[in-house]
């Protein structure tokens, strides 16, 4: 009898595992919704590419600008970040100082802020009557806006705080134990940052680059705003999709074809770093 | 020999415990230092190491002053010579073994002969020879506490402190470990504190055998260097 009543719980413990083990329909129908929405627009770009036209438009002049553009403002962008992002996550990380929440809520603020805000808001410091842009033009008679150096303002502008975040992030979740090893080891404070700390959170910088590129690549509200749409000087992928939309939908859409092709050839080449471990994720 | 004992006598603060600490490590012979969980041996060796300042007393080693409040003094853990190894092992997961093991020597070190040969001797010793080019990464449990040793005795440290160092090997693969220490510590003159459950650990090394609870050492067996704080009512 005893053990009748321990078979029967057991039994039931099992089932409760096997029922917990296997997905609720409603989880599941909910999920593949979820799915098929971001799948759709990509197979419905796909759809509507003018594959005939294709190589005309590559060929096009203000497009291979575009594109260059494009490639050479976004790396700029995440090279400047990665030199002023990893310093800034190290003091939000490890830093006591006063204002250090304002500090953080700075960094955090233009993922919030709608970018062409964002645009705005560099307008108002950094043209020519602006805070910091008046001031630059009567003496160095330097103009910011609508060059190429406002379109890697603005890219910095929304793209900085994915880096800063993600490198915070692993420095505060790793702590400080291994750093705490290299200084028993006589290390100095240059040397434990050299060949402890960055190496440690490398997976981290490499993940902040990679978002932050890719945000900076794909920027427009900022630039439109603060950098323009002149073909050959400030005219990046994204704006020039806008403007060829109203112009030649079909174009546009090659234009944005072009887009999705370098960002699953980056998602590729960095297959067996962070982005491989997030796609291969277990 | 005596000129280079660890000499301290303070008061520490932790969250967890607060050490009152009163104890001579002689140069040459180690001190074993056992106790519960959350005692606060650990945070010992860290206080040892400089990763903890103390509040009051101080910490010296030989002519050394490494932590004092009152003089106003305190050396922090890149200024201290000596040799920790973690609990937790903190092996440097993206560099090879050997790299590990040398990190804390300095570059002109690196290219000196006779430093080579002696990291030769310790790889050899820790049975790591044969890994030295493998990342670290691939380690298992017990070859990382192989590392972790070996590391910190690389740097030639005046003072060695040892956190649980067989405590990741299996019974079987122990002794010979233990074994690598005391031979690598062959010749070693300096102060030595481990923190062990194991009773063979400590008969191995002939080490003057403590207990830590409520914050304080007591001798647990007669010893000519006995804590002076000993109370023989406490047992």
């Amino acid at each position: 009898m005893g053990s009748e009543t321990a078979t029967v719980a057991r039994s039931s413990i099992e089932r409760q595992r096997l029922t917990s083990r296997t997905t609720p329909l409603a989880i599941k129908g909910a999920a593949v919704l979820g799915l098929l929405f971001l799948a759709i627009p990509i197979i419905g770009v796909l759809t509507k590419a003018p594959w005939s036209t294709m190589p005309e438009v590559l060929a096009n002049e203000s497009t291979r600008q575009a594109i260059w553009l494009s490639l050479w403002t976004s790396t700029l962008t995440t090279a400047v970040a990665l030199v002023i992002g990893i310093p800034l996550a190290f003091v939000l990380a490890r830093a006591q100082f006063r204002g250090r929440a304002l500090a953080r809520s700075l960094v955090i603020l233009p993922l919030v802020l709608p970018p062409v805000v964002g645009g705005v808001a560099l307008l108002a410091a950094f043209g020519r009557g602006g805070l910091v842009g008046r001031p630059l033009f009567e003496i160095g008679s330097v103009t910011i806006p609508f060059t190429w150096v406002a379109v890697v303002m603005a890219q910095l502008f929304v793209s900085l705080p994915f880096l800063v975040i993600t490198v915070e992030g692993a420095l505060r979740t790793r702590g400080r134990d291994l750093e705490e090893a290299g200084a028993v080891l006589g290390l100095s404070e240059a040397r434990i940052i050299m060949r402890i700390t960055l190496p440690m959170i490398r997976p981290a910088i490499v993940a902040g680059a990679v978002l932050c590129w890719a945000r900076a690549l794909g920027e427009f509200g900022a630039t439109i705003t603060f950098a323009g749409s002149l073909p050959g000087v400030t005219q990046t992928l994204p704006t020039d999709i806008y403007y060829t939309l109203a112009r030649d939908p079909g174009e546009s859409v090659a234009l944005s074809m072009i887009l999705i092709a370098i960002c699953v050839l980056v998602l590729w080449v960095l297959r067996g770093n962070w982005a491989g471990q997030v796609i291969a994720r277990e | 020999m005596s000129k280079s004992q660890l000499e301290m006598s303070f008061l520490a603060r932790r969250a967890q415990c607060n050490l009152n600490i009163d104890l001579v490590a002689p140069a040459g012979q180690p001190v074993a230092i056992t106790g519960a969980n959350g005692s606060g041996k650990s945070t010992l060796l860290a206080v040892l190491a400089g990763l903890i300042s103390i509040e009051s007393g101080s910490i010296r080693c030989g002519e050394r002053t490494w932590d004092s409040p009152r003089e106003d003094v305190f050396l922090r853990p890149q200024h201290r010579p000596v040799g920790l190894v973690f609990q937790d092992y903190r092996i440097f997961d993206w560099l090879t073994v050997e790299q590990n093991v040398a990190v804390g020597l300095k570059r002109g070190q690196r290219r000196d002969s006779a430093t080579v040969s002696r990291l030769g001797m310790l790889m050899e010793t820790f049975g790591l020879s044969d890994l030295a080019r493998q990342s670290a990464r691939t380690l298992s449990g017990g070859q990382r506490q192989r590392v972790a040793i070996a590391r910190a005795i690389a740097v030639a440290p005046d003072v060695l402190l040892l956190d649980e160092p067989f405590a990741a090997l299996d019974s079987s693969a122990r002794p010979a470990v233990r074994q690598a220490l005391v031979d690598s510590l062959v010749g070693f003159t300096g102060p030595v504190v481990v923190v062990t459950h194991d009773r063979d650990d400590v008969s191995a090394m002939s080490a003057l055998p403590y207990v830590l609870a409520d914050g304080r050492l007591q001798a647990t067996s007669g010893s000519g260097v006995g804590p002076t704080n000993y109370d023989p009512s406490v047992s």
